[in-house]
């Protein structure tokens, strides 16, 4: 169902853009199920705790990316990519918050995924200093970050990630490996001073 | 690095990539012997490449835990300049409106030492989704268009982050609102406008095109009118910026006509967040398409700006973005003659042709409509309006008409906020303060109180000062504690004048001698300084007191340099007061006890003053306002309409006031609001008007409609645009949307402004708002203290009623804190004095929260007794709104006890009296518990017909807190009917909205109907997580009966995965929390999940006995929901326990029932038992 749905959402979005209403009802079903699919599947082998996560962020995702306003993209490889961005967006957005919650500014209030997260052991990626390095990139070499958004934060595999971006799997390995190679020289650098 | 840099240090770096690792610094030097620094970058970045390890390889999502923590709610803060700040190299003088595309001050550059208009942006601009370099090329580009029909772009600056433009300051209005007041013109000069400003536009459009620039917003409110009739467009260039999103837009050579397909994103706003519905109306079919935009998109537009100007209407209307873009490309506009046959064959003819839906058969470009409205323009041969000035006079004629004939101001009503306007100019103001009584009969002082309202409305005559109304005195009054002696000092004077926002100030005294021999004295004051700028002494007799005045006004006008008052004006100044002096003494005496909030007293000496003279209109008002005071709607109604019917002989302002008060305490709130916003047109510099149409419309339950008006607030002169009033108009908005953190912001602000200002009552206002949000928001010590503040506030002040009322705020705060006795300490307390000053209303509304105390403590028995005696005494004093909330209540109350069918009437009565007194948000809510009952009932298909009456009210009042409930219940009805994901697509957005208001509750009940979709759909790990988050979230919310639901459900969640015991201990938990409650919805669900886990642990009998009387209860009550679903159950313990025939006869029987009433759920769910998979 995934796969045609996939295929489906280019073609409802067509309808809607054409004035079908019906289209759009019909479509948020699926873009909530594609979501579910981009975070979900690759953890299957994960641990199980995983999946509240993903759930969390798959409802946070699915809030950004619908809301309460139609929505945005125009067909499943745009759709892709905002759902990367907006993946991006809301995991930097917490880590920024967390951060000004620390300093004590402001009300500080949970959110429904915080609290269905246990704290783990701090092993991951520092999404603040990855933003800020990303950015950076981005100046540089625009589709370079753009496949580690993709890959990265829309947790795309190779072939998906150059579907999206209309060049070749070839092209986005290579791109993919020198971004990584230059984005870890970075963060390791001058370690986040950030604001 | 440079892009070409860039390239070799990849080329090479993927170049030794593809050797072992001992091999690459050969390559390395073979390829580049001689670039070291080439070397060097390459050398470390296949360094890092070695380093990095598993660097970035699992996606995000795995890391998610080490960064998803606790967040604050998630939307970006605009930056909000205040007054005297300097940004940049600017100094903001003032908020000039805000829009759809950011906000509008009014600033100097002080380099330049010019006045500017500056505009930033939506946060959402801001938050670097759009880059500012992009944003800089196209203001850049726009910046380069010098024509006097385009608004100039002088800068794009940043501040804090936050891009801002710097423009041209225009003083004039919008052509929105110039075609609102449309209506106001004779024929000729409204085509010949039309056609004036219509060339303009087409010149400035010419102008941009040529330089390859398009426009694609244009609409009546992003062209600019100023006041020499000059047309300006606005807004060149970010159109573009802000409604194509960044990511993977193309430059702007897009208007090529071979540009790439699909290169051009302008079809994207119309899914933007915050993009205006006015956009919508004038988009062309290009670009509800999402195809690329050339020329003739703007000519489209600009087609149907002028279609608008000529007919009045939109060409393309509609309620819904939806409808209005089936309308561009399926429908054909009314013919413009068939709306306005005054307009000429050949306009119609140039509208059809630039608005044809395809763009091949429209003009070519700007000149070619140009040239044509010309030529038609010629052929009229109309003098031009701006050249006659005649126009304006005209059309203030045809207002004062249409006010004087009582003639419908429809148009003027719906009024959007300009983007950039003139402050309106400002008369000077005058405040009346007073007169002191020389004599020591204290029995003289109704005097004081005749003379000063008389004098006002003598001075008002002629509208060339605007007067201080006679209650902002009072309250100043008694805010200062100012004694009756004048002679104030410079700092009293500052006081006053900030208070009151009035240059002068009238003061005075009189003497009554032997044989009612009268002398006044009186002196005018500037406020400032306290010069003396006029005086005047009369002497008279004290019956009067009318031609005492005349001649003290006549004389002061002719020191002031006013023109004289008319004869006819003259006359009707004389109907201030009675003309009866025994009367006009009983009615200055009632009238000054109003003011000091004493309405009992009030209304015994008017009753008497209208028995001597029951003609005088005034008397009558008063009379209405002692008696709306004191809680007697229906009694204050009647007076009202009596001053209404009597108002012929008042001057036009007081006129308009009497019959605004008439439609507002008739609860008629359309007629209320057109009666104030023409005042407000009239007195457009009064404040005063200003704040009424505003408070009218938050009245009204139509918060947005005040939204738009605030903001035209905020551009009168100063000081009224600093008026603390308007923050505490703000605050009420905000409370009426259900926006809790910006209702206390605000409310704050006005507690702040008025303590500063020493204005006691309003500080008493502002905090008891203040307190109300803040409890709102769960603060409830903060709001416990703003409450007392408040009340004692009101004390100092006087204002028992309203002190009453505070009290009353604290007891719902002390029970909301648990302490339950000190809250029904406050109440009692707030009962004794609201009886003690008749107030009836407040003692109903005090009434009701004792019920309300008893009815959250599941005390529904108790509840019942003290809403049956609120809904008593509203019903006595005739109060509709009390009667419809208590019978709401009552509801309530009804069908938490199980009484669906009379739980029904009483919602459907109380529906009916909202709908009498126009409450709005009150119908709205209603019709929505309405629905949940149908639900419980099993009327699948009415309950959600109520519900959709329901969010489509709730819509077009903006009341969002409420569209939880409106998406929540479809989404159960949806689970019900088995249409899972569209339940679940209805449940996220009401998660979403939750989140975006920061609502605990709408989360928690959010929650729980997505844990229970999860677990119909066979997820029951993630329903649990859930489940258990909805919880605790009630838990602190205190929320017994939901609490019980929810632990309920999660027993369900546990038995779904075979964890008996923790099963069992989460239905204890729920079996706990529903005794404390006696929510017979909730008490179902626990039965049914406590059934459920006695099925499961062996206990079948038992689950068989239970389930049978669960079934009978609901049977009886009529709860078609649980009645099915204790069946399923029942069957499958049938089945499970050997009965076998009779299990699969109920099973099949319940299939074919709920199958027949829409419960397609339940339904599948016996099948599956049949088919033997059940789970």
């Amino acid at each position: 169902m995934a796969h045609e749905s996939a295929g489906e959402i280019t073609q409802l979005l067509k309808g809607w853009h054409g004035g079908d209403r019906k289209a759009l009802d019909a479509l948020l079903p699926i873009v909530y199920e594609e979501l579910r699919r981009l975070a979900h599947f690759q953890l299957r082998h994960e641990r199980p705790d995983h999946t509240l996560q993903s759930a969390a962020l798959v409802h946070e995702a699915y809030v950004r990316l619908v809301g309460l306003n139609p929505p945005q993209w125009e067909g499943r490889s745009h759709f892709y990519a905002i759902a990367a961005q907006q993946m991006r967006q809301i995991l930097v957005d917490y880590a920024r918050r967390h951060r000004a919650g620390k300093r004590g500014g402001g009300e500080v209030t949970v959110s429904l995924d915080a609290t269905m997260l246990t704290p783990a052991p701090k092993r991951g990626v520092d999404v603040l200093a990855l933003d800020d390095a990303l950015k950076e990139l981005g100046r540089i070499d625009a589709r370079k970050a753009q496949v580690v958004e993709l890959r990265f934060f829309g947790g795309l595999n190779l072939d998906q990630t150059a579907d999206v971006l209309k060049v070749s799997a070839g092209t986005v390995a290579r791109d993919w490996s020198t971004a990584r190679a230059w984005l870890h020289r970075e963060m390791s650098r001058g370690c986040s001073d950030g604001s | 690095m440079d892009p070409k840099r860039w390239k070799q240090v990849d080329e090479l770096l993927q170049l030794a990539l593809q050797v072992p690792a001992d091999q690459q610094e050969h390559v390395l030097l073979s390829e580049c012997p001689n670039d070291t620094a080439l070397l060097q970058e390459v050398r470390s970045l296949l360094m890092a490449h070695r380093d990095a390890g598993s660097f970035l390889e699992p996606p995000s999502i795995h890391s998610a835990n080490t960064v998803m923590q606790p967040v604050v709610s998630a939307s970006t803060p605009t930056i909000r300049p205040i007054k005297g700040q300097k940004v940049s190299h600017y100094r903001i003088l003032g908020e000039l409106g805000s829009g759809g595309m950011g906000v509008v001050y009014e600033a100097e550059d002080l380099k330049l030492g010019r006045r500017v208009a500056m505009k930033f942006l939506p946060g959402e601009v801001a938050a670097d989704r759009v880059p500012f370099e992009r944003l800089q090329l196209e203001a850049r580009a726009a910046s380069a268009l010098d024509h006097s029909n385009i608004c100039s772009i002088y800068e794009l600056g940043e501040h804090d982050g936050q891009p801002f433009i710097v423009m041209q300051l225009l003083e004039g209005q919008t052509l929105r609102d110039w075609i609102d007041c449309i209506p106001q013109l004779d024929k000729g000069s409204r085509l010949e406008r039309t056609l004036n400003l219509a060339i303009q536009m087409a010149n400035g459009l010419e102008a941009a095109h040529q330089k390859g620039i398009i426009h694609r917003d244009i609409k009546p409110a992003n062209i600019f009118i100023t006041k020499r009739g000059e047309a300006k467009i606005l807004d060149f260039g970010l159109a573009k910026v802000l409604e194509g999103q960044a990511p993977m837009e193309m430059p702007r050579e897009t208007m090529n006509e071979t540009a790439a397909p699909g290169a051009d994103r302008a079809g994207m706003h119309l899914t933007r967040t915050g993009a205006a519905m006015g956009t919508a109306y004038y988009m062309s079919p290009e670009q509800v398409r999402g195809e690329r935009v050339d020329v003739r998109t703007d000519l489209f537009s600009l087609g149907l700006v002028i279609y608008e100007m000529a007919t009045g209407r939109r060409a393309f209307a509609g309620e819904t973005r939806a409808a209005v873009y089936d309308a561009i490309l399926n429908r054909v506009p009314a013919p413009v003659r068939q709306v306005n046959p005054a307009v000429p064959a050949e306009l119609e003819r140039i509208i059809n042709k630039a608005t044809e839906k395809d763009r091949s058969r429209r003009y070519n470009s700007s000149l070619e409509v140009a040239s044509d409205l010309q030529k038609l323009h010629r052929a009229t041969g109309i003098v031009p309006w701006w050249r006659s000035r005649k126009w304006k006079a005209a059309a203030l004629t045809l207002i004062a008409l249409a006010i004087g004939l009582g003639l419908s101001l429809q148009r003027l009503r719906r009024q959007a906020p300009s983007e950039v306007v003139s402050p309106a100019k400002a008369r000077r103001s005058i405040a009346v303060l007073g007169f002191r009584n020389l004599s020591s009969k204290s029995d003289e002082k109704w005097i004081s109180t005749a003379l000063a309202e008389m004098m006002s409305t003598e001075l008002a005559s002629g509208q060339q000062l605007r007067i201080i109304p006679s209650e902002n005195v009072a309250r100043m009054r008694l805010d200062l504690a100012l004694a009756d002696a004048g002679g104030y000092g410079t700092e009293t004077l500052s006081k006053i004048r900030k208070i009151l926002d009035t240059d002068i100030i009238v003061q005075g005294s009189y003497l009554v001698s032997p044989g009612s021999a009268l002398r006044i004295d009186m002196q005018l004051q500037e406020a400032t300084a306290g010069d003396t700028i006029a005086a005047v002494s009369e002497n008279g007799n004290e019956g009067q007191i009318a031609d005492l005045v005349s001649r003290a006004g006549a004389s002061l006008r002719n020191q002031l340099g006013i023109a004289p008052i008319s004869p006819s004006d003259l006359e009707k100044t004389r109907s201030t007061l009675p003309a009866d002096p025994q009367a006009a003494r009983l009615y200055s005496e009632g009238l000054a006890k109003l003011r000091v909030f004493d309405a009992l007293a009030a209304r015994d000496l008017v009753v008497r003053a209208i028995a001597l003279d029951p003609q005088h209109a005034l008397s009558h008002s008063l009379l209405a306002e002692a008696q709306s005071a004191l809680g007697y709607d229906a009694e204050a109604q009647i007076e009202a309409k009596k001053a209404f019917d009597l108002s012929n002989s008042l001057p036009r302002e007081s006129q308009l006031l009497v019959e605004a008060r008439y439609r507002e305490l008739s609860n008629d709130f359309p007629s209320a609001i057109e009666a104030y916003r023409s005042l407000w047109k009239f007195f457009p510099d009064d404040l005063e008007y200003g704040l009424r149409v505003a408070n009218a419309q938050t009245k009204a339950s139509l918060p947005k409609d005040a939204g738009l008006t605030i903001p035209q607030l905020r551009k009168l002169p100063e000081p009224s645009r600093d008026d603390p009033r308007i923050d505490m108009a703000e605050a009420n908005v905000a409370d009426s949307l259900g926006d809790f953190k910006r209702c206390q912001q605000f409310a704050h602000a006005t507690a702040e402004k008025a303590r500063q200002q020493g204005s006691r009552l309003l500080l008493a206002e502002a905090m008891r708002r203040e307190a109300w949000a803040l409890d709102r928001l769960g603060e409830l010590d903060k709001a416990f203290a703003a409450y007392s503040e408040a009340r004692d506030d009101a004390q100092a002040g006087g204002n028992l009623r309203f002190a009453a009322s505070a009290l009353s705020g604290m007891g719902s705060v002390l029970y909301d804190k648990g302490d339950l006795e000190g809250a029904r300490k406050s109440y009692e307390d707030a009962l004794a004095i609201a009886r003690q000053v008749g107030a009836e209303k407040v003692i109903s509304i005090v009434t009701a929260n004792l019920g309300n105390t008893f009815y959250d403590q599941g005390k529904v028995k108790q509840a019942r007794t003290y809403y049956e005696e609120a809904l008593k005494i509203n019903r006595r004093i005739d109060n509709k709104r009390g009667i419809a909330s208590d019978l709401g209540n009552l509801a309530n109350v009804l069908q938490v006890v199980g009484d669906l069918a009379g739980s029904t009437s009483a919602e459907e009565q109380a529906l009916q009296a909202f709908r009498d007194v126009g409450d709005r948000r009150g119908e709205a809510v209603t019709l929505s518990t309405l629905a949940s009952i149908l639900l419980d009932r099993g009327e699948l298909a009415l309950a959600r017909q109520k519900f959709e009456e329901s969010s489509t009210l709730i819509q077009q009042i903006g009341f969002r807190r409420g569209q939880v409930a409106t998406l929540l219940g479809p989404a159960a009805i949806l689970e019900d009917q088995g249409r899972l994901q569209e339940a679940r697509a209805n449940t996220l957005k009401a998660l979403a909205l939750g989140k975006e208001l920061n609502d605990e509750s709408s989360i928690a009940q959010s929650q729980w109907q997505l844990a229970k979709i999860a677990l119909d759909e066979g997820n029951p790990v993630e329903a649990e997580a859930l489940a258990r988050d909805a919880a605790e979230k009630f838990h602190r919310e205190k929320s017994v009966g939901n609490g019980c639901s929810s632990n309920a459900l999660l027993g369900r969640t546990l038995l779904a995965q075979g964890k008996l015991k923790e099963a069992q201990t989460a239905t204890d938990i729920a079996r706990a929390l529903c005794q404390r409650g006696q929510d017979q919805g909730a008490r179902f669900q626990l039965d049914i999940a406590a059934a459920e886990v006695e099925f499961k642990t062996g206990h079948t009998e038992e689950s068989a006995h239970n389930l049978s009387s669960i079934n009978a209860a609901s049977l009886q009550n009529g709860y078609v929901g649980y009645e099915l679903e204790s069946r399923l159950l029942m069957g499958k313990v049938e089945i499970k326990s050997g009965r076998i025939v009779s299990g699969r006869a109920r099973l099949e029987r319940l299939e074919n029932d709920a199958q027949h009433k829409d419960f397609i759920l339940i339904a599948h769910k016996a099948r599956a038992a049949l088919v033997g998979k059940s789970n």
